[in-house]
Protein backbone atom coordinates (compact mmCIF):
# COMPACT_ATOMS: atom_id res chain seq x y z
CA UNK A 1 0.00 0.00 0.00
CA UNK A 2 1.19 3.43 -0.81
CA UNK A 3 -0.31 6.90 -0.98
CA UNK A 4 -1.15 8.21 -4.43
CA UNK A 5 0.02 11.65 -5.56
CA UNK A 6 -3.56 12.88 -5.20
CA UNK A 7 -3.72 11.84 -1.57
CA UNK A 8 -0.37 13.50 -0.97
CA UNK A 9 -1.71 16.67 -2.53
CA UNK A 10 -4.51 16.52 0.03
CA UNK A 11 -1.96 16.27 2.83
CA UNK A 12 0.00 19.17 1.40
CA UNK A 13 -3.10 21.35 1.54
CA UNK A 14 -2.80 21.41 5.34
CA UNK A 15 0.57 23.16 5.19
CA UNK A 16 0.39 26.76 6.46
CA UNK A 17 0.87 29.62 4.05
CA UNK A 18 0.85 33.42 4.45
CA UNK A 19 -1.94 35.44 2.92
CA UNK A 20 -3.01 39.06 2.88
CA UNK A 21 -6.79 39.20 2.83
CA UNK A 22 -8.92 42.12 1.72
CA UNK A 23 -11.84 41.46 4.07
CA UNK A 24 -12.62 41.11 7.76
CA UNK A 25 -13.16 37.71 9.33
CA UNK A 26 -13.51 36.73 12.96
CA UNK A 27 -11.40 33.97 14.41
CA UNK A 28 -12.57 30.62 13.10
CA UNK A 29 -12.12 27.54 15.30
CA UNK A 30 -11.66 24.29 13.38
CA UNK A 31 -10.70 20.84 14.62
CA UNK A 32 -7.14 21.27 13.39
CA UNK A 33 -6.79 24.65 15.09
CA UNK A 34 -7.83 28.29 14.99
CA UNK A 35 -7.64 30.35 11.84
CA UNK A 36 -7.51 34.13 11.76
CA UNK A 37 -8.73 36.65 12.64
CA UNK A 38 -8.24 38.16 9.19
CA UNK A 39 -7.89 41.89 8.70
CA UNK A 40 -7.42 43.62 5.37
CA UNK A 41 -3.81 44.35 4.59
CA UNK A 42 -2.36 42.37 7.49
CA UNK A 43 -0.56 39.10 6.68
CA UNK A 44 -1.95 36.02 8.35
CA UNK A 45 -1.17 32.32 8.33
CA UNK A 46 -3.86 29.97 7.02
CA UNK A 47 -3.85 26.43 5.62
CA UNK A 48 -3.09 26.11 1.94
CA UNK A 49 -6.55 24.81 1.04
CA UNK A 50 -8.15 27.92 2.46
CA UNK A 51 -5.66 30.23 0.80
CA UNK A 52 -6.29 28.63 -2.58
CA UNK A 53 -10.04 28.90 -2.12
CA UNK A 54 -9.97 32.53 -1.03
CA UNK A 55 -7.62 33.57 -3.78
CA UNK A 56 -9.87 31.93 -6.34
CA UNK A 57 -12.71 34.21 -5.30
CA UNK A 58 -10.24 37.13 -5.29
CA UNK A 59 -10.52 37.67 -1.52
CA UNK A 60 -6.85 37.44 -0.72
CA UNK A 61 -3.33 37.54 -2.03
CA UNK A 62 -1.11 34.56 -1.35
CA UNK A 63 2.45 35.30 -0.29
CA UNK A 64 4.53 32.48 -1.75
CA UNK A 65 6.85 30.69 0.70
CA UNK A 66 10.38 32.08 1.08
CA UNK A 67 11.97 29.19 -0.75
CA UNK A 68 9.90 29.69 -3.85
CA UNK A 69 12.29 32.01 -5.62
CA UNK A 70 14.97 31.55 -8.21
CA UNK A 71 18.00 32.19 -5.96
CA UNK A 72 17.06 29.70 -3.26
CA UNK A 73 15.99 27.03 -5.71
CA UNK A 74 19.15 27.44 -7.75
CA UNK A 75 21.21 26.93 -4.61
CA UNK A 76 19.19 23.84 -3.67
CA UNK A 77 19.56 22.44 -7.17
CA UNK A 78 23.30 22.99 -7.05
CA UNK A 79 23.60 21.32 -3.65
CA UNK A 80 21.44 18.42 -4.77
CA UNK A 81 23.58 17.85 -7.85
CA UNK A 82 26.86 17.88 -5.95
CA UNK A 83 25.85 15.83 -2.94
CA UNK A 84 25.96 12.04 -3.03
CA UNK A 85 23.17 11.91 -0.45
CA UNK A 86 19.80 13.58 -0.49
CA UNK A 87 19.77 17.15 0.73
CA UNK A 88 17.22 18.79 2.97
CA UNK A 89 14.20 20.15 1.14
CA UNK A 90 12.63 23.43 2.28
CA UNK A 91 9.18 21.83 2.45
CA UNK A 92 8.01 18.27 2.95
CA UNK A 93 5.48 18.58 0.14
CA UNK A 94 7.43 20.87 -2.16
CA UNK A 95 6.07 19.32 -5.35
CA UNK A 96 2.43 19.48 -4.30
CA UNK A 97 2.69 22.98 -2.82
CA UNK A 98 4.39 24.14 -5.98
CA UNK A 99 1.73 22.64 -8.16
CA UNK A 100 -1.13 24.17 -6.16
CA UNK A 101 0.44 27.62 -6.02
CA UNK A 102 1.42 27.72 -9.68
CA UNK A 103 -2.19 27.16 -10.47
CA UNK A 104 -3.73 29.41 -7.82
CA UNK A 105 -1.52 32.47 -8.08
CA UNK A 106 1.01 32.38 -10.91
CA UNK A 107 1.09 36.17 -10.79
CA UNK A 108 2.31 36.34 -7.19
CA UNK A 109 5.38 34.19 -7.79
CA UNK A 110 8.33 36.05 -9.20
CA UNK A 111 9.74 34.44 -12.38
CA UNK A 112 7.04 31.79 -12.18
CA UNK A 113 8.19 29.82 -15.21
CA UNK A 114 11.79 29.69 -14.09
CA UNK A 115 10.77 28.60 -10.62
CA UNK A 116 8.65 25.87 -12.16
CA UNK A 117 11.53 24.61 -14.27
CA UNK A 118 13.93 24.68 -11.33
CA UNK A 119 11.54 22.68 -9.18
CA UNK A 120 11.11 20.11 -11.91
CA UNK A 121 14.89 19.90 -12.26
CA UNK A 122 15.30 19.33 -8.54
CA UNK A 123 12.63 16.63 -8.63
CA UNK A 124 14.27 14.93 -11.59
CA UNK A 125 17.70 15.02 -9.97
CA UNK A 126 16.35 13.55 -6.78
CA UNK A 127 14.33 10.92 -8.59
CA UNK A 128 17.30 9.80 -10.65
CA UNK A 129 19.36 9.62 -7.46
CA UNK A 130 16.65 7.59 -5.81
CA UNK A 131 16.56 5.05 -8.61
CA UNK A 132 20.31 4.82 -8.67
CA UNK A 133 20.48 4.11 -4.96
CA UNK A 134 17.71 1.52 -5.23
CA UNK A 135 19.72 -0.28 -7.88
CA UNK A 136 22.82 -0.05 -5.73
CA UNK A 137 20.84 -1.37 -2.80
CA UNK A 138 19.78 -4.40 -4.83
CA UNK A 139 23.29 -4.95 -6.19
CA UNK A 140 24.87 -5.91 -2.93
CA UNK A 141 25.60 -9.57 -2.45
CA UNK A 142 24.31 -9.71 1.08
CA UNK A 143 21.35 -7.43 1.49
CA UNK A 144 22.45 -4.67 3.85
CA UNK A 145 20.47 -4.01 6.97
CA UNK A 146 19.99 -0.31 6.42
CA UNK A 147 20.08 2.41 3.81
CA UNK A 148 20.42 6.09 4.46
CA UNK A 149 17.23 7.76 3.32
CA UNK A 150 17.33 11.06 5.21
CA UNK A 151 15.48 14.00 3.76
CA UNK A 152 13.37 11.97 1.38
CA UNK A 153 10.01 13.63 0.96
CA UNK A 154 6.76 11.71 1.16
CA UNK A 155 6.13 11.91 -2.56
CA UNK A 156 9.48 10.29 -3.32
CA UNK A 157 8.99 7.54 -0.79
CA UNK A 158 5.54 6.70 -2.07
CA UNK A 159 6.87 6.56 -5.61
CA UNK A 160 9.52 3.99 -4.85
CA UNK A 161 7.60 2.03 -2.25
CA UNK A 162 5.77 -0.50 -4.46
CA UNK A 163 8.96 -1.55 -6.20
CA UNK A 164 11.42 -1.52 -3.33
CA UNK A 165 9.35 -3.05 -0.56
CA UNK A 166 7.84 -5.77 -2.72
CA UNK A 167 11.22 -6.65 -4.18
CA UNK A 168 12.94 -6.89 -0.83
CA UNK A 169 10.07 -8.83 0.65
CA UNK A 170 10.18 -11.44 -2.11
CA UNK A 171 13.95 -11.80 -1.90
CA UNK A 172 13.64 -12.22 1.83
CA UNK A 173 10.86 -14.80 1.43
CA UNK A 174 12.95 -16.87 -0.98
CA UNK A 175 16.00 -16.66 1.24
CA UNK A 176 14.09 -17.63 4.34
CA UNK A 177 12.48 -20.62 2.65
CA UNK A 178 15.78 -21.77 1.21
CA UNK A 179 17.43 -21.76 4.62
CA UNK A 180 14.42 -23.42 6.22
CA UNK A 181 14.46 -26.18 3.61
CA UNK A 182 18.15 -26.65 4.20
CA UNK A 183 17.63 -26.99 7.93
CA UNK A 184 14.78 -29.44 7.39
CA UNK A 185 16.86 -31.54 5.02
CA UNK A 186 19.76 -31.67 7.42
CA UNK A 187 17.45 -32.71 10.17
CA UNK A 188 15.86 -35.47 8.12
CA UNK A 189 19.33 -36.78 7.29
CA UNK A 190 20.23 -36.84 10.97
CA UNK A 191 16.93 -38.45 11.67
CA UNK A 192 17.51 -41.34 9.29
CA UNK A 193 20.72 -42.24 11.15
CA UNK A 194 19.61 -41.74 14.72
CA UNK A 195 15.86 -42.22 14.29
CA UNK A 196 15.27 -39.74 17.05
CA UNK A 197 11.83 -38.70 18.17
CA UNK A 198 11.82 -35.43 16.26
CA UNK A 199 9.70 -36.61 13.33
CA UNK A 200 6.81 -34.34 14.15
CA UNK A 201 9.12 -31.40 14.55
CA UNK A 202 10.88 -31.89 11.23
CA UNK A 203 7.58 -32.39 9.45
CA UNK A 204 6.13 -29.22 10.85
CA UNK A 205 9.24 -27.40 9.71
CA UNK A 206 8.90 -28.82 6.24
CA UNK A 207 5.29 -27.84 5.93
CA UNK A 208 6.24 -24.38 7.15
CA UNK A 209 8.91 -24.06 4.56
CA UNK A 210 6.48 -24.88 1.78
CA UNK A 211 4.61 -21.68 2.40
CA UNK B 1 -5.50 4.04 -4.22
CA UNK B 2 -4.49 0.42 -3.96
CA UNK B 3 -1.09 -0.30 -5.35
CA UNK B 4 -1.35 -3.97 -4.62
CA UNK B 5 0.02 -6.13 -1.89
CA UNK B 6 3.11 -8.18 -2.07
CA UNK B 7 2.69 -11.80 -3.12
CA UNK B 8 2.44 -13.97 -0.07
CA UNK B 9 0.72 -17.25 -0.81
CA UNK B 10 -1.75 -18.83 1.58
CA UNK B 11 -3.35 -22.27 1.36
CA UNK B 12 -5.94 -21.15 -1.19
CA UNK B 13 -3.70 -18.96 -3.30
CA UNK B 14 -4.27 -19.87 -6.95
CA UNK B 15 -0.78 -18.99 -8.22
CA UNK B 16 0.62 -21.16 -5.46
CA UNK B 17 -1.63 -24.08 -6.39
CA UNK B 18 -0.65 -23.68 -10.04
CA UNK B 19 3.00 -23.61 -9.04
CA UNK B 20 2.65 -26.94 -7.25
CA UNK B 21 1.36 -28.59 -10.42
CA UNK B 22 4.70 -28.68 -12.16
CA UNK B 23 5.36 -32.13 -13.58
CA UNK B 24 8.12 -34.03 -11.86
CA UNK B 25 9.72 -37.08 -13.49
CA UNK B 26 9.47 -40.01 -11.11
CA UNK B 27 10.41 -43.65 -10.99
CA UNK B 28 8.27 -46.06 -9.00
CA UNK B 29 10.02 -47.97 -6.23
CA UNK B 30 7.18 -50.34 -5.33
CA UNK B 31 4.14 -51.51 -7.31
CA UNK B 32 1.40 -48.92 -6.96
CA UNK B 33 -2.09 -50.37 -6.74
CA UNK B 34 -4.76 -48.82 -9.02
CA UNK B 35 -2.27 -46.38 -10.49
CA UNK B 36 -2.14 -48.01 -13.92
CA UNK B 37 -3.94 -45.03 -15.50
CA UNK B 38 -0.72 -43.06 -15.24
CA UNK B 39 0.72 -45.12 -18.07
CA UNK B 40 -2.05 -46.15 -20.50
CA UNK B 41 0.43 -48.10 -22.62
CA UNK B 42 0.71 -50.72 -19.88
CA UNK B 43 -3.01 -51.46 -20.03
CA UNK B 44 -3.03 -52.81 -16.48
CA UNK B 45 -4.80 -51.59 -13.38
CA UNK B 46 -1.71 -51.44 -11.21
CA UNK B 47 1.55 -49.65 -11.86
CA UNK B 48 4.52 -52.03 -11.45
CA UNK B 49 7.80 -51.03 -9.80
CA UNK B 50 10.65 -49.46 -11.73
CA UNK B 51 8.48 -47.56 -14.21
CA UNK B 52 9.26 -43.97 -15.22
CA UNK B 53 6.31 -41.65 -15.10
CA UNK B 54 5.43 -38.06 -14.29
CA UNK B 55 3.64 -36.85 -11.19
CA UNK B 56 2.54 -33.38 -10.19
CA UNK B 57 4.87 -31.76 -7.72
CA UNK B 58 2.46 -31.90 -4.78
CA UNK B 59 2.09 -35.66 -5.22
CA UNK B 60 5.76 -36.31 -5.82
CA UNK B 61 6.59 -34.40 -2.66
CA UNK B 62 4.67 -36.71 -0.36
CA UNK B 63 5.35 -39.93 -2.26
CA UNK B 64 9.13 -39.53 -2.28
CA UNK B 65 9.69 -38.84 1.41
CA UNK B 66 12.57 -40.72 3.00
CA UNK B 67 10.42 -42.64 5.45
CA UNK B 68 7.67 -43.60 2.98
CA UNK B 69 9.38 -43.91 -0.35
CA UNK B 70 7.01 -45.00 -3.11
CA UNK B 71 8.77 -43.17 -5.92
CA UNK B 72 12.15 -41.61 -6.59
CA UNK B 73 11.71 -38.05 -7.77
CA UNK B 74 13.99 -36.37 -10.27
CA UNK B 75 14.20 -32.62 -10.80
CA UNK B 76 12.26 -31.26 -13.77
CA UNK B 77 14.56 -30.46 -16.68
CA UNK B 78 14.33 -26.71 -16.13
CA UNK B 79 15.76 -26.95 -12.64
CA UNK B 80 18.59 -29.33 -13.53
CA UNK B 81 22.21 -28.37 -13.18
CA UNK B 82 22.76 -27.24 -16.78
CA UNK B 83 19.81 -24.85 -16.60
CA UNK B 84 20.88 -23.67 -13.17
CA UNK B 85 24.32 -22.89 -14.53
CA UNK B 86 22.79 -20.82 -17.31
CA UNK B 87 20.79 -18.92 -14.72
CA UNK B 88 23.84 -18.35 -12.59
CA UNK B 89 25.84 -17.10 -15.58
CA UNK B 90 23.40 -14.39 -16.62
CA UNK B 91 20.04 -14.36 -14.88
CA UNK B 92 18.92 -11.30 -16.81
CA UNK B 93 18.57 -12.85 -20.26
CA UNK B 94 16.73 -16.08 -19.42
CA UNK B 95 13.11 -16.29 -20.55
CA UNK B 96 11.58 -17.45 -17.28
CA UNK B 97 8.04 -17.06 -18.51
CA UNK B 98 8.69 -19.65 -21.20
CA UNK B 99 10.57 -21.96 -18.86
CA UNK B 100 8.09 -21.92 -16.04
CA UNK B 101 5.48 -19.21 -15.50
CA UNK B 102 5.74 -19.64 -11.73
CA UNK B 103 9.46 -20.19 -11.65
CA UNK B 104 10.18 -18.94 -8.14
CA UNK B 105 7.16 -20.47 -6.45
CA UNK B 106 7.69 -23.86 -8.11
CA UNK B 107 11.34 -23.61 -7.20
CA UNK B 108 10.41 -23.07 -3.58
CA UNK B 109 8.27 -26.19 -3.59
CA UNK B 110 10.99 -28.15 -5.34
CA UNK B 111 13.54 -27.16 -2.72
CA UNK B 112 11.67 -29.30 -0.18
CA UNK B 113 11.69 -32.34 -2.47
CA UNK B 114 13.63 -35.39 -1.32
CA UNK B 115 16.44 -35.04 -3.85
CA UNK B 116 20.15 -34.47 -3.40
CA UNK B 117 20.13 -31.25 -5.48
CA UNK B 118 16.93 -29.80 -4.04
CA UNK B 119 18.80 -27.50 -1.70
CA UNK B 120 20.75 -26.00 -4.56
CA UNK B 121 17.54 -25.14 -6.37
CA UNK B 122 16.36 -23.24 -3.32
CA UNK B 123 19.73 -21.58 -2.94
CA UNK B 124 19.89 -19.98 -6.41
CA UNK B 125 16.37 -18.50 -6.30
CA UNK B 126 17.09 -15.38 -4.19
CA UNK B 127 20.21 -14.54 -6.20
CA UNK B 128 18.42 -14.89 -9.52
CA UNK B 129 15.52 -12.74 -8.36
CA UNK B 130 17.83 -10.09 -6.97
CA UNK B 131 19.83 -9.74 -10.18
CA UNK B 132 16.73 -9.71 -12.35
CA UNK B 133 14.97 -7.13 -10.20
CA UNK B 134 18.01 -4.92 -10.49
CA UNK B 135 17.73 -4.85 -14.24
CA UNK B 136 14.02 -4.23 -13.81
CA UNK B 137 14.65 -1.30 -11.45
CA UNK B 138 14.28 1.35 -14.08
CA UNK B 139 12.47 -0.60 -16.74
CA UNK B 140 9.10 0.41 -15.38
CA UNK B 141 9.80 4.03 -16.16
CA UNK B 142 9.26 3.30 -19.79
CA UNK B 143 5.61 2.78 -20.16
CA UNK B 144 5.60 1.21 -23.56
CA UNK B 145 8.98 -0.20 -24.27
CA UNK B 146 11.55 -1.47 -21.84
CA UNK B 147 15.18 -0.60 -21.80
CA UNK B 148 17.22 -2.54 -24.29
CA UNK B 149 20.67 -4.02 -23.90
CA UNK B 150 22.39 -0.95 -25.29
CA UNK B 151 21.40 1.53 -22.59
CA UNK B 152 23.87 3.69 -20.65
CA UNK B 153 25.51 1.20 -18.33
CA UNK B 154 25.36 -1.70 -20.73
CA UNK B 155 23.30 -3.57 -18.18
CA UNK B 156 20.77 -5.64 -20.03
CA UNK B 157 17.21 -4.74 -19.15
CA UNK B 158 14.57 -7.27 -18.37
CA UNK B 159 12.04 -7.96 -21.13
CA UNK B 160 8.46 -7.93 -20.01
CA UNK B 161 7.73 -11.14 -21.90
CA UNK B 162 10.56 -12.85 -20.03
CA UNK B 163 9.17 -12.20 -16.56
CA UNK B 164 7.63 -14.89 -14.48
CA UNK B 165 4.41 -14.24 -12.57
CA UNK B 166 6.13 -12.94 -9.45
CA UNK B 167 8.33 -10.49 -11.33
CA UNK B 168 5.43 -9.40 -13.46
CA UNK B 169 3.41 -8.49 -10.41
CA UNK B 170 6.18 -6.31 -9.00
CA UNK B 171 6.64 -4.77 -12.44
CA UNK B 172 2.95 -3.93 -12.80
CA UNK B 173 2.73 -2.38 -9.32
CA UNK B 174 5.79 -0.23 -9.94
CA UNK B 175 4.48 0.88 -13.29
CA UNK B 176 1.16 1.82 -11.76
CA UNK B 177 2.75 4.10 -9.19
CA UNK B 178 4.83 5.81 -11.84
CA UNK B 179 1.83 6.30 -14.10
CA UNK B 180 -0.20 7.82 -11.29
CA UNK B 181 2.59 10.34 -10.74
CA UNK B 182 2.70 11.24 -14.42
CA UNK B 183 -1.03 11.79 -14.65
CA UNK B 184 -0.99 13.86 -11.45
CA UNK B 185 1.77 16.09 -12.79
CA UNK B 186 -0.13 16.72 -16.00
CA UNK B 187 -3.57 17.26 -14.55
CA UNK B 188 -4.63 20.61 -13.02
CA UNK B 189 -5.12 20.52 -9.23
CA UNK B 190 -8.50 19.36 -7.99
CA UNK B 191 -9.30 22.06 -5.41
Amino acid sequence: MSLSPKELEYLAECEPVQIVSNFHMKKMSLISGDIGPLRPGIPCQVPLWMAVNLSRSAKCKIIPPDWMNVDVLQRIKHEEKNSPLFTHMPAEHYMAIGKLLFQACPGEIKDCDEVKTLMKDIWDTRYAKLRRSVKLFLSQEELPLFAQVDHLTMMEMCQIRPFLTHSLEQIYRLKKTASLAQAANEESQNMSTTMSSSIGHSQSQQSQSQR
Amino acid sequence: MDLGDSFNPNYFSLPDILASHVRVPCKTEVPLMHFGFLDPALASEDLPANISTELPLWAAQVMSKANRKYVTAELPKLYKESYRDALKADPGVVDLNKMSPNFYQSGLHLSTLNHREAEEVGAILPTVLQVRLRSMADSFLYETKLKTADDENGVSGLKESHMDALEHKIFEDSKKSYKSLLSWLEKPATT
